[in-house]
C-alpha cells in the first residue's frame, strides 16, 4: 500500500518527464547529479533515497503491477498517472530523505547494535552474534561500551525512557514494527519478512514504515532537548563530516544538482579546485557516484592500467590509458578504489 | 601435568567445552605432533575444534580451505564471539583495499579461512611464502574428488599450494566420505603417509522415514498432519528459494500458533542472521529452508529434520539429516517423496555445467579478443554477464581453461589446433560429470524406493558394521510418525509495543518458553 502509493506520488509529480529509472535512483538514492537535479526539480526529496534495499527487479514488477490495474499508463518513455487516486497517504508526508540520507544508516545500526550489547552485558553476556554488520557501528558501540561498562541498567532506562518518548510522538505507522525488530539478551528481533507476516503488510511497506519511524524519531529528537542519549548516537553520522570546509561547501551544491563549472562559477573558484573537492568527497562518501564523471568504460581501462602497472602512481596509470583520460578521472577511480567504509 | 589434561584445559579455557567429541583429541593429538591427517567424522561431531585448538596452540598460521562463503563468516563471527579475535576470512567480496591491508599483516592472524579460488591468486601465495603456515586444513574435504558431491575444481590444485609452502602439516576433514573418496584426496593432496581417522556416520539416535504421496497438495497435507502432532523444532529442506517461501504462507495459515520463518540464499545478510539465531535461541519452532541453512548451524535440540524436496545425493541427505539430535536424544527424519519430484534435481544437474552452446560461445567470445589483441575483463561478474554463465559454470570454465594454457593472467592465447581439442575434452568433462551426477541422483532415488532396512541401505557404502538403533529404525522396519505425539504450550505475546520495548530494555529476559524439548 505505502510502497505503491509512493510510486505513485512519484510518478505523478515527474509527470511522464522523466523514465521510471530516474525513480528508482531517487528511491534508492544514488550519489549521481542527474538523480539529485530530478530530486530537486520534481520537488522528490523527501523520498530520496529512502528505500536503499529496494531491488531493480522487485521495483519493475511493481510498475507492470500498476500499469495491469490501470493506475499507470504508458506515456513515452516513461508513465503517467491514470485512473482515479487516492489522496496521499499520511505516512508519505513524514519523510525526510534528503535531509536525513547520511543518518538513518549509522543511527540505526549503533542503536540495533548499542541495545544488543548493554542488555547482553547486563548479563554478564559476552558472546552473542552481533545482528549488525558494520565495522563503524561495531567500533563506536564499543567505544561507548567502554564508558558505561557496569552502569548498564542506568543507561538502559534512559535509553527507554527516550524511545518510549519519541515513539510515542511516531505519526501514522505501526511503532510496534520497529520495536520488534530489536534485538536484545537471548531474544533476537524480527526479519522483515517474519514481520510482513506478522503485522499483514509487504516486505515493501515494512522496510519503508521502518525508515518512515526512522526519520520521525531523527526529527523529534533533533528538535527536542530531553532525548540527550538518543542525540548522542546522532553525532558524527555524517559520512562527509571530516571533509575540509571548502569541499564540504561544494559538496553541499552537488546535492542540489549542480554541475562542476556552475559550482565553480557560484564559488568564485576555479574548476580544478571544484574537481580537487571531487576526490576528496568520493574519497568519503561510499554510495557516490563516480560515473558522471568517468564512463564505465574509461573506468575499467583505468583499473586495467592499475592492474597491469601494478602501481598506482598517476603518471604510470595515464601513460597506459587513452589520452583522452584525465588525470582527474584516475584520481577518481583510485578514490573510489580506496573508500574506507565497506 | 601430561599433555591430555592440557588440551581438555584448552578446550574448556578457550572455547568453553566441557569435553572432546568423539575423535577430536585422537585427531588433534596427531595434528600437534606433525603428522598429516585424514579426519572423516560426522556433522554434529565438531570437525572445526580439529583444528581450531591447534591453531591457537601453534606458533604460526593455520590456513582453512572452506567451499562457502557464508560458512567461513558464521566460523569468523562464532570465533569472534568467543573472543578469539586473530581470526580473518579472504573472499572475494573484500574490497580490493582491505585485502591488501591483511595480506600484509598475516602474521598477526592465527586463523585464515580462504576459498580454494582466493588461494589460486598470486598476491596471496606470494603474502603466505613470506609467513610460517603451521597447519594446512582443507575442510569439507570430499570437494576434491570428483566422486565427492560438490566437486570444485580449484580444490584439485591445492597439491601444488601445500608444494608452495614447504609442506606444512596437513589436515583434510570431511563429514562424508566413502572409501573411494577418502582415496582420492589422499592421492590429489600426494600424502600417501596420512593418518586416517575414520568415524562411523550412522546416528543410532535417529529414525528414517519416508512416506510417499502422489503430488505437492498430498505432500502438504500430510506435512500439515505431522507438525500439527508433533511439535518438536523443525528443519524442512525445499529446493528452491520460493518453495520456501510458499510453504511458510501455508503453514503459518493453519498452524498459527506456531513460529515459522524461512530461510535462504537470496535473503538480506541481516535477516539470515536473525533467522538463524532466533531458531538457535529456540524463539522459531520451525525454518523452511534452502541446502543453505544449516552449515554452520549448532543448534543441538533439532527434532525433526524433513525433506519436502529430496537432495541430489545421499551423501548431502546424510550431511542434512546429520543436524538432527547433535544432542544424542531421539530424533526425525522424513522424506516426504512424490513422483513428479525426480524432474527438479535432473533439471538442476543439467543447469550446473555449461551446456555446449555456452562453451561454443565461450571459445567465440576469446578468438574475438586474440583477434582484437584484448584482455579479458578481471571483472568476473562482467565475464559471466556477457556470457550469461552462473558462477559456478564460469569457475569451471575458467579451471579448464587455465589447465590447457587459453589463458594465462587475462591474455588469451590462441592456437587453432590446441583449441579443437580442448573444446572436445571439456565437452566429455561436462558429459562425464553429468552421468556422474545422475548416477549419485539415481543412487538417492533408488534408495527411496528401496523396500529393506533404510538404515542399513543407507549406511552400508560407508562403513562394515552399522549400529543398533537406540529406539526406533526406519519405516521400513515398521515405524510411524503417527505413533508419537508431542505438543508445546501456547504462547503469549500480544502485549502491546510499550510492553515489550520495556521488557527488552529493561526486564528481566523473556523467558523462551521452553517449548521443545
Ligand atoms: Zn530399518
Amino acid at each position: 500500500m505505502l510502497f505503491e502509493s509512493i510510486l505513485i506520488t512519484c510518478f505523478s509529480y515527474i509527470n511522464g518527464e522523466r523514465t521510471p529509472s530516474s525513480v528508482y535512483h531517487i528511491l534508492k538514492g544514488k550519489r549521481s547529479i542527474q538523480t539529485l537535479q530530478d530530486t530537486h526539480i520534481y520537488k522528490l526529496e523527501s523520498f530520496y533515497g529512502i528505500y536503499k534495499q529496494l531491488k531493480r527487479q522487485d521495483f519493475e514488477n511493481r510498475i507492470v503491477k500498476l500499469e495491469r490495474a490501470g493506475v499507470l499508463k504508458r506515456y513515452q518513455d516513461s508513465f503517467i498517472v491514470t485512473g482515479t487516486i487516492n489522496s496521499k497517504l499520511q505516512e508519505e508526508q513524514l519523510f525526510n530523505g534528503l535531509t536525513f540520507y547520511n543518518k538513518v544508516e549509522i543511527f540505526y545500526n549503533r542503536l540495533l547494535l548499542l541495545i544488543q550489547t548493554l542488555t547482553n552485558t547486563k548479563y554478564q553476556s559476552y558472546s552473542f552474534i552481533p545482528v549488525v554488520e558494520d565495522k563503524e557501528a561495531e567500533i563506536w558501540v564499543k567505544k561507548v561500551y567502554k564508558k558505561v561498562k557496569g552502569k548498564e541498567k542506568d543507561v538502559l532506562k534512559k535509553l527507554y525512557l527516550e524511545l518510549y518518548e519519541v515513539l510515542s510522538r511516531v505519526k501514522a505507522v505501526e511503532v510496534g514494527i520497529f520495536v520488534d525488530r530489536l534485538t536484545g539478551y537471548k531474544h533476537y528481533g524480527m526479519s522483515v519478512p517474519q514481520l510482513g507476516e506478522k503485522y499483514k503488510k509487504s516486505v515493501d511497506d515494512v522496510q519503508l514504515i521502518l525508515v518512515c519511524t526512522i526519520h520521525q524519531i531523527i526529527e523529534n529528537v533533533e528538535k527536542e532537548e530531553k532525548t540527550s542519549l538518543l542525540a548522542f548516537l546522532l553525532q558524527d553520522t555524517l559520512e562527509v563530516s571530516h571533509l575540509t570546509k571548502s569541499a564540504y561547501d561544494t559538496y553541499l551544491l552537488l546535492l542540489k544538482g549542480k554541475t562542476p563549472d556552475k559550482i565553480a562559477f557560484v564559488r568564485r573558484l576555479k574548476t580544478n579546485t571544484i574537481y580537487d573537492h571531487i576526490v576528496e568527497i568520493a574519497l568519503s562518501d561510499s554510495e557516490f557516484a563516480i560515473e558522471d564523471f568517468v564512463n564505465q568504460e574509461d573506468e575499467q581501462a583505468i583499473t586495467q592500467a592499475i592492474t597491469s602497472t601494478n602501481s598506482y602512481k598517476l603518471k604510470d596509470i595515464k601513460a597506459n590509458v587513452n589520452d583522452k583520460i584525465s588525470y582527474f578521472q584516475i584520481r577518481l577511480v583510485l578514490a573510489k578504489k580506496n573508500r574506507l567504509h565497506k | 601435568m601430561t599433555i591430555i589434561d592440557t588440551l581438555e584445559q584448552y578446550l574448556q579455557n578457550i572455547f568453553h567445552y566441557p569435553e572432546f567429541r568423539e575423535g577430536q583429541k585422537e585427531i588433534i593429538e596427531d595434528v600437534l605432533a606433525g603428522e598429516d591427517v585424514l579426519g572423516i567424522l560426522p556433522t554434529g561431531s565438531g570437525k572445526s575444534i580439529c583444528y581450531q585448538l591447534p591453531a591457537m596452540l601453534l606458533e604460526g598460521l593455520t590456513i582453512v580451505v572452506s567451499p562457502l562463503i557464508s560458512l567461513m563468516m558464521d566460523q569468523v563471527k562464532e570465533l569472534k564471539a568467543n573472543n578469539i579475535r586473530k581470526v580473518i576470512a579472504l573472499n572475494s567480496f573484500l574490497a580490493w583495499q582491505e585485502k591488501k591491508r591483511i595480506l600484509e599483516k598475516l602474521n598477526e592472524y592465527k586463523l585464515l579461512y580462504i576459498s580454494p579460488e582466493q588461494l589460486q591468486q598470486r598476491d596471496v601465495l606470494e603474502a603466505l611464502k613470506k609467513i610460517k603456515v603451521s597447519l594446512f586444513v582443507i575442510d569439507e574435504a570430499h570437494c576434491i574428488s570428483q566422486w565427492g558431491h560438490e566437486f570444485r575444481p580449484d580444490y584439485l590444485k591445492l597439491n601444488r599450494v601445500i608444494e608452495l609452502l614447504k609442506h606444512p602439516r596437513t589436515l583434510a576433514l570431511s563429514a562424508t566420505a566413502t572409501p573411494k573418496v577418502q582415496r582420492d584426496i589422499i592421492l590429489s593432496l600426494g600424502k600417501p603417509d596420512m593418518k586416517k581417522h575414520i568415524y562411523p556416520m550412522d546416528k543410532p539416535n535417529i529414525a528414517l522415514v519416508i512416506e510417499k504421496a502422489a503430488n505437492d497438495q498430498e505432500k502438504d497435507k500430510r506435512l500439515l498432519t505431522v507438525l500439527e502432532s508433533y511439535q518438536v523444532p523443525t528443519l524442512i529442506y525445499f529446493s528452491s528459494r520460493s518453495a520456501t517461501e510458499s510453504c511458510v504462507k501455508l503453514l503459518l495459515q493453519h498452524l498459527p500458533h506456531l513460529r515459522i520463518a524461512y530461510y535462504h540464499g537470496g535473503m538480506d545478510q541481516m535477516d539470515r542472521i536473525h533467522i538463524q539465531q532466533q531458531f538457535m535461541n529456540n524463539q522459531l519452532d520451525i525454518v523452511c529452508c534452502t541446502n543453505a541453512f544449516g552449515m554452520g548451524i549448532n543448534k543441538s535440540n533439532i527434532r525433526l529434520v524433513i525433506h519436502y524436496h529430496f537432495p541430489m545425493q545421499v551423501e548431502s541427505y546424510i550431511q542434512e539429516i546429520g543436524r538432527a539430535g547433535r544432542d544424542g536424544e531421539f530424533c526425525i527424519s522424513l522424506v516426504l517423496f512424490s513422483p513428479a519430484d525426480v524432474h527438479i534435481p535432473v533439471q538442476m544437474i543439467k543447469n550446473e555445467l555449461p551446456n555446449e552452446k555456452m562453451i561454443k560461445e565461450m571459445f567465440h567470445y576469446l578468438y574475438t579478443l586474440s583477434l582484437k589483441d584484448e584482455l579479458l575483463p578481471t571483472s568476473e561478474a562482467e565475464i559471466e554477464n556477457r556470457l550469461q554463465l552462473n558462477e559456478i559454470q564460469w569457475r569451471f570454465l575458467q579451471y579448464h581453461l587455465e589447465k590447457h594454457g587459453m589463458i594465462v593472467d587475462n591474455h588469451v592465447i590462441y592456437n587453432e589446433y590446441n583449441w579443437k581439442q580442448i573444446y572436445n575434452e571439456i565437452i566429455n568433462i561436462v558429459n562425464e560429470r553429468t552421468t556422474l551426477k545422475q548416477t549419485k541422483l539415481q543412487e538417492m532415488v533408488d534408495w527411496i524406493q528401496s523396500e529393506s532396512c533404510y538404515r542399513n541401505s543407507l549406511y552400508q557404502s560407508f562403513q562394515s558394521t552399522i549400529r543398533e538403533p537406540d529406539s526406533y529404525c526406519c519405516s521400513n522396519c515398521g515405524f510411524k510418525i503417527s505413533d508419537l505425539r508431542v505438543s508445546k504450550p501456547m504462547r503469549y505475546d500480544n502485549e502491546n509495543w510499550e510492553v515489550r520495548l520495556k521488557s527488552l530494555l529493561l526486564g528481566d529476559p523473556i523467558e523462551t518458553v521452553k517449548i521443545m524439548d
